[in-house]
C-alpha cells in the first residue's frame, strides 16, 4: 500500500519544466553588449524608483510577456528596441497569452488576401509571439477591431496587444526612460529623461549642456549603438553607469544607494527566486519516504532540502522587503509567496514542538507542497503573478494591511496544509477501499490539539500513541490545522471588517471576496459540526477540509481574476 | 410525540443546523459569484449572475436582504439558540461553545440593526462657487469647473463669462503670503464694451486682478496694473469665490425622477421657473432591458433576441410643489446602457440626400462613411479628399466638368456700370513683383496675394482671397470673402514682425471699393459624389490632378469602382429623401463593461397631460440643478416635455436625495504624492485629503477626511470616495483640466457596529477556549479522575 501512496503522490507532483525557451539564436549585435553597469542606475516609473533592470523587465513584460527575444535579456532588448528598432521589423516580439485567442488571429490571417507564412503562424501558435506585420495584416486588424467591442471576452487581450505595440515605439521607450532627478533636488518634483535634461540645460547654457558628462555618455551610447560597435557601446554604458548615479545622488537625497539598486537588479535576474520550488520538490520526495517508510535518513534529507529552500525563500522575502521598502503582502505575487513563507515558519515551529509525536514530518510535507505549488505558479505564470513592484493604492496605506492581510494569508496557508493532510487521508482510505477494507472508522476522537492532550481510554493521547493508525494521525493533523485556521480566518475577517469600516465607511459590503472568505469559514463550521454528528468522522473531516481549500483557492484565484470586487488588488 | 416537542426536537437538531449552514453557503455563493454554466470557471462568461436575472434584478445588497436570506439566518439562529440551550450544558467545559454561539447571536442582532438602518450614498463638493455681480443685475452663481460658461444680462447689456483655466496649486508670489499655494481661477470676461481676463484666488480676494490686451502679439495679455495702472479695470464687476455648501447626499442604488417647470428665454434656452422636485422610483431594474414596444429604440442585436417586456412603475409626487400635482408619472421602459443617437432612414418627403460609401484597399482594409449632402459638417469624409453634394441645376454639374478659375468681382459704389469680374491670375505670394492692377475710373489699384477655397470653418464652407489695395499712396490688405459680410481691411504686415493679431489691428473697411470673391468651379474634392437635380441620379466626379479634366460617371448602387490602383469605392446605399430621428441605441450585452454600472441607463416615462405623452430620460449620477452646477466629465441632459396646458417641464433621472446631518463645504483638497510628484495618475498619489467644514445648529467645525481616516458628524461617517483627476480637452472648444476641482465624499451611518464587533470578538474568544482551553480542562479532569481512581485502588 505504501508503495502505491508514494507512486501516486509522485505522479501528482509535476515534473520540473525547463525555463522559458528562447525564440532563436543570439544575434551578432547586441549579443556582446554588457549592460550590467546599468544595474546601479535608477529609473523613475509611476512614482517609484527602480533599478534599470527592474524597470526594463516590467516594461518588456508588457510587450514580450514571459519570452526573451533572440536570447537577449529583457533590459538589453529594451535598449536595442529603442535604439535599433529596424532590427525588429518582422521579428515576432508581441506576446499574445491565450491560445484560443491566438487561434482566432491565425484563422483571420490565413483567410486574408496576403496571408503570412505557415512557419510564422506555427511559431506564433507555439510561442505566442507575433510580429508587427502579422498584427498589421488587414484581416487580423479587422478581427481585432470587432473583438475589441466584445468587452467581457476579448477587450482585454486586444487592449494588451495595442498597449504592447504602442509601448514598443522607440519614442515611447525613450520617453519612459526617466533617469534624472529634478534640478531642484525636491522629492516632489518630476524626474527627467536625458532628452528633457538636454533641452532644459541647453536653455540655461548650451555650451555646458554639450559638455555635460551625462549627455556625452548618453550620446556616446546612442552613437555606438547605431554603429553596432560593441566595444564602444560597452565603454559608453560603463561611463553612463558611473555618471548617472553620481549626478543623481548629488541632486536628490532619496536617490537609492548602489547596494539597493544592485540587489533589486539581482532579485529580478534571479527571477525572484521562484525556482526554489524545485528544492521544495526534492524535499517532498524525502518527506514522503520518511512518512511512508519511516526512514529517519529520508527525514533528515527532507529537512536538509526543506531548510535550504526555506532559507532561500526567507532570503528572497527579506531581499524583496528591502528593495521594495515594504513588507511583501501587497499584490498577488507577494500575498501568495509570503503566505507560503508563513506556512514554512509554522511548520518549523510545529515540528520543533511536535517532532516527537505521531504528526512529525506532516507539517514539513504540507508546507513544502504549499511553497512548491505557490512558487511554481509564480514561476510559470509571471503575467498573472507578476513580481514587479508598483506603488500601493492609497487605501492600502494602513496598519490594517499588515494585521488583516497577514492573518488572512496565514489562515489560507494553514487551510492548504490541512488540504494536504486531508488529501493524504482520503488517499489512504481509497487505497484501503480498493483492497476491500470497507468498514474503516479512522479518526482521533477529540479535536486537533485535544488529540495531543486528552487521554484516550487506553491511557495516552491519540497523537502520542504509537498504536494510533496512520489514518487517525492524518485526521488529527488535519484537525490541528483546521482549528487554528478556523480561528485565524474568523479573526482576519473581523479585522478586515474593522479596516473596511474606516476606509469604505462600512464593515461589510457583500463584496465577493468577503462573501467567499465567509463561505470558507462556513465550510469549516460545517466541518466542525459534521464531525460532531457523523459516524465516519475522519472521512467527512477530510472531505470538507478539501472542499474548504477549494473554496479558499476559488476565492483567491477565480474571484480575484474573474469576478471583480473591491478587493481586486489583493 | 406532541407537536411542540417535535418542533423543539427539530430546532435542537445539529443536523438541521448543518443543513441551514449548507443552505447559507449555497445562497451566498450563488448571490456573489453566480451559477457556473461551463467548466472553465476562470472565464467571466462562465458565471451566470442569477440575482441579475430579469425576474430578480437585485444588487448584492438586495440579494442579502431578501426574505429567503432572512429566513435562513433566522432559522439558523433559532436552531442555534434552541440547540445550545437544550443540548449543551452550561458548564466550564462548554463555556467556549456557549461563548461562540452567544457571539453569533450578537453578531446577527447587530447586523439586523446595522442593515435595517443602513443608509449610504455620496455627496460631491466643488472647491468653489463663483458669485458674479454685474451692474444693474442680480448676482448669479456658477460652479467653478474648467470651461464653465455663464451669461448675464441681455442684448447690449450682455456679459459673458468663461472659466478659461484653473490652477489648483497656484503659487502666490507677492506679499506676506508669498510661497503659499492656492486655488486660482481665470475667467474670460466679455463685457459689453471690452474683453479681459480676471484672475480670482480662493481665500485671497485681495489678490484679484485683471489681464488686459497688451498690444504685443507675442504676449497678447498683460497685468492690468502694468497697462492701465490699476489691478482691476472694472470696479463695478464683482467676481468672488465662495464655498460650495451641500446639505443633501445621494443614496446609493436608488432611483428618482426630478421634475421642474421651465420657460424659454429670449435666446430660446430653457430656464427653470420652479425648483427641481423629487419623485422616488422604487424597484427600478438595473441589469436588463425592458421595452414596452418596438420602434422606440434603434434596432439592436442583443444576442439575437428582440423582446417586449414593459415595466409599470409609478413615480408618485411627494411634494406639494410638484409641477404636475398628484398626477403619477409611469415608467414604462428601462435600458441598462444606451446612448441617444440620431440616424437617417430612407423615406419621407424632405429632400435630405444621404449616401453610404465604402472604400476598400487591395490589402483588404476598408472604411465606410455615411454622408449627408445638406449638412455641411457631415457632407465629407475628409474635406480635401471626398465630398457629397446636391445640385439644383444641371449647369452646376457642367461647371464641374468644364471648370473655370477663381474670380474677383470689383465694384466702385456710385459709379454706374463699374462692376467687373476679373479672373485671378498670378499671386503676389508666389510672385512678389506682380504689378498692381488699376481699377478703371477710380483711384484704387489692387493685386491678389493668395486665395483659399472652400475652407470648412465651424460647419460653414468659406472661400476667400487676400488682396493688396492701394489708394493715393496708402496701401493695405483686404480679406475678400464669397460672403462679403466677412470682408475686412487690415494693415499690411511688416516683414519680421511676426504674425499679425487681426482681432486688434483691424482697420475700418474702406467703403470706396467693394469686392466679392467667386471661387473656382473645380470639383471641391478629388472624389465628388453629386446627387441631383434628378432625385434618383447619383454621379461620381474624380479629379486627382488639377491640370487634368474631371472624369464623371453614373454610380450604380453596389458596384465597385476603382478610384486609383489599389483603392476601390462602392456605394451600398443612396436616398434623396430621408427622415432623421433621435432614439436610444442600446449597447449590446457583449459590449457592456460591467464596471459602468447604470451610468448610461435610460428610462422611458409616460407623462400624463403631455403632448407626446412619452419621453426618454437619461441617467444622471447626481441631480445637477442646472448646466452651471455640473461637475466635469458628467453630462447634463434633462428631457423637455411640452404639456397640453401650455406649460413646459423638464425631467431628469437620477438618485434619491437625503438631507445631511450637517451642511458640509470643502475648504481644500490636497494630494500627498510619491517621489516625482503628482503626475495626474493615481499611481503617483499616496493619499487624498478633503479639508471640510461641517455646520449645524450648534456651530461649525473643520475636519480632515482622507483615505482610511473618515470623519464622524452626527452619527454619519464621511469618507474619501472619489477625486477629480486631470483631464485633457476632449472636443473643440473644451478647456483642459488640471483636476482637483471637486471631491466626492461617501456618507453613511453605521448603527449596530459595536454589537457586531462585540459578537465577533466573543466568537474569537470562544473558539480559542473551545479548541485550546477545553482539552486542558478535560485532561485535568482525567488526571483528577485517575488520581481518585489510583487513591481508591
Amino acid at each position: 500500500m505504501t508503495r502505491w501512496i508514494l507512486l501516486l503522490l509522485l505522479l501528482l507532483v509535476p515534473a520540473p519544466v525547463s525555463a522559458q525557451s528562447d525564440t532563436g539564436a543570439p544575434a551578432p549585435f547586441p549579443a556582446g553588449v554588457d549592460i550590467t553597469p546599468l544595474d546601479v542606475v535608477a529609473v523613475w516609473q509611476d512614482g517609484r524608483i527602480k533599478s534599470y533592470d527592474s524597470f526594463a523587465r516590467s516594461i518588456m513584460q508588457s510587450i514580450t510577456g514571459p519570452r526573451e527575444i533572440n536570447g537577449q535579456s529583457p533590459p538589453l532588448t529594451y535598449l536595442d528596441l529603442m535604439l535599433r528598432p529596424e532590427a525588429y521589423e518582422g521579428v515576432p516580439i508581441y506576446f499574445v497569452k491565450k491560445k484560443p485567442f491566438r487561434a482566432l488571429l491565425v484563422d483571420a490571417a490565413m483567410g486574408s488576401v496576403d496571408p503570412p507564412s505557415r512557419d510564422e503562424l506555427e511559431t506564433f501558435m507555439e510561442t505566442g509571439l507575433a510580429s508587427k506585420s502579422l498584427l498589421d495584416n488587414a484581416s487580423v486588424q479587422d478581427l481585432l477591431g470587432r473583438l475589441r467591442s466584445d468587452v467581457l471576452r476579448f477587450a482585454k487581450p486586444v487592449d494588451a496587444i495595442e498597449a504592447a505595440v504602442n509601448l514598443s515605439d522607440p519614442m515611447v521607450l525613450r520617453r519612459l526612460l526617466i533617469l534624472l532627478p529634478p534640478f531642484s533636488g525636491q522629492y516632489d518634483d518630476p524626474w527627467m529623461t536625458i532628452d528633457e535634461y538636454q533641452v532644459s540645460s541647453s536653455r540655461l547654457d548650451p555650451n555646458a549642456a554639450a559638455a555635460d558628462p551625462m549627455v556625452q555618455a548618453w550620446n556616446a551610447v546612442v552613437a555606438a549603438w547605431n554603429q553596432q560597435d560593441t566595444a564602444a557601446v560597452n565603454a559608453a554604458i560603463a561611463r553612463l553607469g558611473q555618471v548617472l548615479p553620481m549626478a543623481g545622488r548629488a541632486r536628490l537625497a532619496e536617490y537609492p544607494s548602489e547596494q539597493r539598486l544592485h540587489l533589486e537588479s539581482a532579485y529580478f535576474k534571479w527571477k525572484g527566486f521562484t525556482w526554489i520550488w524545485m528544492i521544495y520538490l526534492v524535499s517532498i520526495v524525502f518527506f514522503l519516504m520518511a512518512i511512508v517508510y519511516g526512514w529517519s535518513g529520508a527525514k533528515w534529507g527532507g529537512v536538509a532540502f526543506f531548510s535550504a529552500a526555506f532559507l532561500l525563500q526567507t532570503f528572497a522575502l527579506i531581499l524583496r522587503w528591502y528593495v521594495s521598502g515594504r513588507w511583501p503582502n501587497t499584490n498577488m505575487f507577494e500575498a501568495v509567496t509570503t503566505s507560503t513563507w508563513f506556512g514554512g515558519c509554522f511548520a518549523i515551529i510545529m515540528e520543533v514542538i511536535l517532532g516527537r509525536t505521531r504528526v512529525k514530518n506532516l507539517f514539513f510535507l504540507g508546507s513544502a507542497m504549499a511553497s512548491m505549488f505557490a512558487l511554481m505558479a509564480a514561476s510559470f505564470s509571471p503575467l498573472q503573478l507578476s513580481p514587479h513592484f508598483s506603488n500601493r493604492m492609497p487605501v492600502l496605506h494602513d496598519v490594517w494591511l499588515y494585521i488583516h492581510t497577514n492573518v488572512i494569508i496565514f489562515s489560507y496557508v494553514l487551510i492548504f496544509l490541512a488540504f494536504v493532510s486531508a488529501g493524504l487521508y482520503m488517499l489512504v482510505r481509497f487505497l484501503r477501499f480498493t483492497r476491500g477494507e470497507r468498514d474503516i472508522r479512522e479518526h482521533v476522537g477529540a479535536g486537533g490539539i485535544g488529540s495531543l492532550i486528552v487521554r484516550r481510554r487506553g491511557g495516552k493521547a491519540a497523537l502520542l500513541d504509537s498504536k494510533t493508525s496512520f489514518g487517525a494521525v492524518l485526521d488529527g493533523t488535519t484537525m490541528i490545522l483546521v482549528e487554528l485556521s478556523f480561528i485565524l480566518l474568523w479573526a482576519g475577517l473581523v479585522m478586515g471588517a474593522i479596516w473596511a469600516d474606516h476606509s469604505w465607511g462600512r464593515p461589510w459590503g457583500w463584496d465577493p471576496k468577503e462573501v467567499f472568505a465567509l463561505n470558507t469559514f462556513l465550510i469549516y463550521a460545517i466541518l466542525i459540526h459534521v464531525r460532531y454528528r457523523a459516524s465516519d468522522k475522519g472521512l467527512w473531516t477530510a472531505f470538507l477540509a478539501v472542499i474548504g481549500c477549494g473554496v479558499m483557492l476559488f476565492n483567491w484565484i477565480v474571484i480575484n481574476f474573474t469576478i471583480s470586487g473591491l478587493h481586486s488588488y489583493a | 410525540m406532541s407537536p411542540f416537542k417535535f418542533i423543539l426536537d427539530f430546532l435542537s437538531s445539529v443536523r438541521v443546523g448543518i443543513v441551514f449552514m449548507v443552505l447559507l453557503f449555497v445562497y451566498s455563493a450563488i448571490g456573489s459569484a453566480g451559477i457556473p454554466i461551463h467548466w472553465a470557471l476562470w472565464e467571466p462568461t462562465t458565471w451566470y449572475a442569477l440575482r441579475e436575472a430579469s425576474w430578480l434584478e437585485m444588487t448584492e445588497f438586495e440579494w442579502f436582504h431578501w426574505w429567503p436570506f432572512y429566513v435562513l439566518v433566522g432559522m439558523f439562529s433559532l436552531v442555534l439558540v434552541v440547540t445550545t440551550i437544550r443540548r449543551i450544558p452550561f458548564n466550564k467545559i462548554n463555556l467556549g461553545v456557549w461563548t461562540i454561539h452567544t457571539g453569533i447571536i450578537m453578531l446577527v442582532v447587530g447586523s439586523i440593526e446595522y442593515f435595517a438602518t443602513k443608509i449610504e450614498g455620496d455627496v460631491p463638493i466643488a472647491r468653489a462657487v463663483m458669485q458674479i455681480e454685474v451692474p444693474d443685475q442680480d448676482p448669479v452663481d456658477m460652479l467653478v469647473m474648467p470651461g464653465s460658461i455663464m451669461t448675464v444680462g441681455e442684448g447690449e447689456d450682455e456679459w459673458s463669462f468663461q472659466v478659461t483655466s484653473i490652477d489648483p496649486e497656484w503659487e502666490l508670489l507677492s506679499g506676506k503670503d508669498s510661497g503659499t499655494r492656492a486655488y486660482s481661477v481665470s475667467v474670460a470676461v466679455q463685457a459689453p464694451e471690452q474683453r479681459f481676463i480676471r484672475q480670482v484666488i480662493l481665500g485671497y480676494p485681495q489678490y484679484t486682478e485683471d489681464l488686459v490686451s497688451s498690444g504685443d502679439p507675442n504676449q497678447p495679455f498683460a497685468r492690468a496694473i502694468k497697462v492701465v495702472g490699476t489691478p482691476v479695470i472694472d470696479e463695478e464687476l464683482s467676481i468672488r469665490l465662495k464655498p460650495d455648501v451641500r446639505d443633501h447626499f445621494h443614496v446609493m442604488h436608488s432611483s428618482a425622477l426630478y421634475i421642474r417647470e421651465v420657460e424659454r428665454d429670449e435666446e430660446g434656452s430653457f430656464i427653470g421657473v420652479s425648483p427641481w422636485i423629487e419623485r422616488p422610483i422604487d424597484d427600478l431594474p438595473r441589469y436588463n432591458n425592458y421595452l414596452s414596444k418596438l420602434g422606440t429604440t434603434w434596432p439592436f442585436p442583443d444576442d439575437g433576441k428582440t423582446f417586449i417586456k414593459p415595466l409599470d412603475l409609478r413615480a408618485d409626487a411627494i411634494s406639494d410643489l410638484d409641477p404636475l400635482g398628484d398626477t403619477p408619472i409611469r415608467v414604462t421602459d428601462y435600458l441598462r446602457a444606451a446612448v441617444l443617437e440620431t440616424r437617417t432612414e430612407p423615406g419621407g418627403d424632405e429632400l435630405a440626400p444621404s449616401v453610404t460609401v465604402d472604400f476598400r484597399t487591395s490589402e483588404g482594409r476598408s472604411q465606410q462613411y455615411e454622408l449627408f449632402a445638406m449638412n455641411q459638417s457631415a457632407s465629407n469624409a475628409d474635406p480635401s479628399l471626398m465630398q457629397f453634394m446636391w445640385i439644383e441645376d444641371e449647369t452646376e454639374f457642367e461647371e464641374f466638368i468644364n471648370p473655370r478659375g477663381p474670380r474677383i468681382v470689383i465694384e466702385i459704389p456710385g459709379v454706374e456700370g463699374s462692376s467687373r469680374t476679373i479672373p485671378i491670375e498670378g499671386l503676389s505670394e508666389l510672385d512678389p513683383d506682380l504689378p498692381m492692377q488699376p481699377v478703371e475710373g477710380s483711384p484704387y489699384s489692387w493685386r491678389p496675394v493668395r486665395y483659399d477655397e472652400r475652407l470648412s470653418i465651424e460647419g460653414r464652407d468659406i472661400s476667400m482671397v487676400r488682396v493688396e489695395i492701394e489708394k493715393d499712396g496708402d496701401r493695405w490688405m483686404r480679406w475678400v470673402f464669397d460672403d462679403t459680410s466677412f470682408n475686412g481691411d487690415l494693415p499690411l504686415p511688416t516683414p519680421g514682425d511676426g504674425p499679425t493679431d487681426h482681432t486688434v489691428e483691424r482697420r475700418e473697411l474702406d467703403t470706396g471699393i467693394k469686392m466679392r470673391f467667386e471661387p473656382s468651379t473645380r470639383p471641391p474634392a478629388p472624389v465628388l459624389l453629386v446627387a441631383g437635380p434628378d432625385a434618383s441620379r447619383l454621379r461620381l466626379l474624380t479629379n486627382f490632378k488639377p491640370e487634368e479634366s474631371p472624369v464623371a460617371m453614373d454610380v450604380v448602387i453596389g458596384d465597385s469602382v476603382e478610384l486609383v490602383p489599389g483603392i476601390s469605392m462602392t456605394v451600398p446605399s443612396y436616398s434623396a429623401y430621408t427622415t432623421t430621428s433621435t432614439r436610444p441605441s442600446i449597447v449590446p450585452k457583449a459590449q457592456l463593461d460591467p464596471s459602468i454600472g447604470n451610468m448610461y441607463s435610460m428610462v422611458r416615462v409616460d407623462v400624463p397631460g403631455s403632448a407626446g405623452r412619452e419621453a426618454w430620460l437619461a441617467y444622471h449620477h447626481w441631480p445637477f440643478p442646472s448646466r452651471n452646477d455640473v461637475l466635469r466629465r458628467f453630462p447634463w441632459r434633462p428631457t423637455t416635455v411640452e404639456l397640453e396646458d401650455g406649460r413646459t417641464v423638464q425631467l431628469m433621472l437620477s438618485r434619491r436625495s437625503e438631507p445631511l446631518p450637517a451642511r458640509v463645504s470643502l475648504l481644500g483638497f490636497d494630494t500627498q504624492d510619491h517621489i516625482g510628484g503628482f503626475t495626474g495618475s493615481t499611481s503617483s498619489i499616496l493619499n487624498w485629503t478633503s479639508r471640510v467644514e461641517f455646520e449645524n445648529q450648534t456651530g461649525s467645525q473643520e475636519a480632515d477626511i482622507s483615505v482610511n481616516a473618515p470623519a464622524e458628524q452626527d452619527g454619519f461617517w464621511f469618507f474619501q470616495s472619489q477625486w477629480d483627476p486631470p483631464d485633457p480637452a476632449r472636443f473643440t472648444g473644451d478647456v483642459p483640466s488640471l483636476g482637483l476641482n471637486y471631491t466626492v465624499l461617501g456618507v453613511g451611518n453605521r448603527e449596530g457596529v459595536w454589537i457586531q464587533l462585540a459578537g465577533s470578538v466573543l466568537m474569537v474568544i470562544g473558539l480559542m477556549y473551545a479548541f485550546y482551553v477545553k482539552p486542558v480542562l478535560v485532561r485535568r479532569r482525567q488526571e483528577a479522575a485517575l488520581a481518585v481512581a489510583g487513591g481508591e485502588a
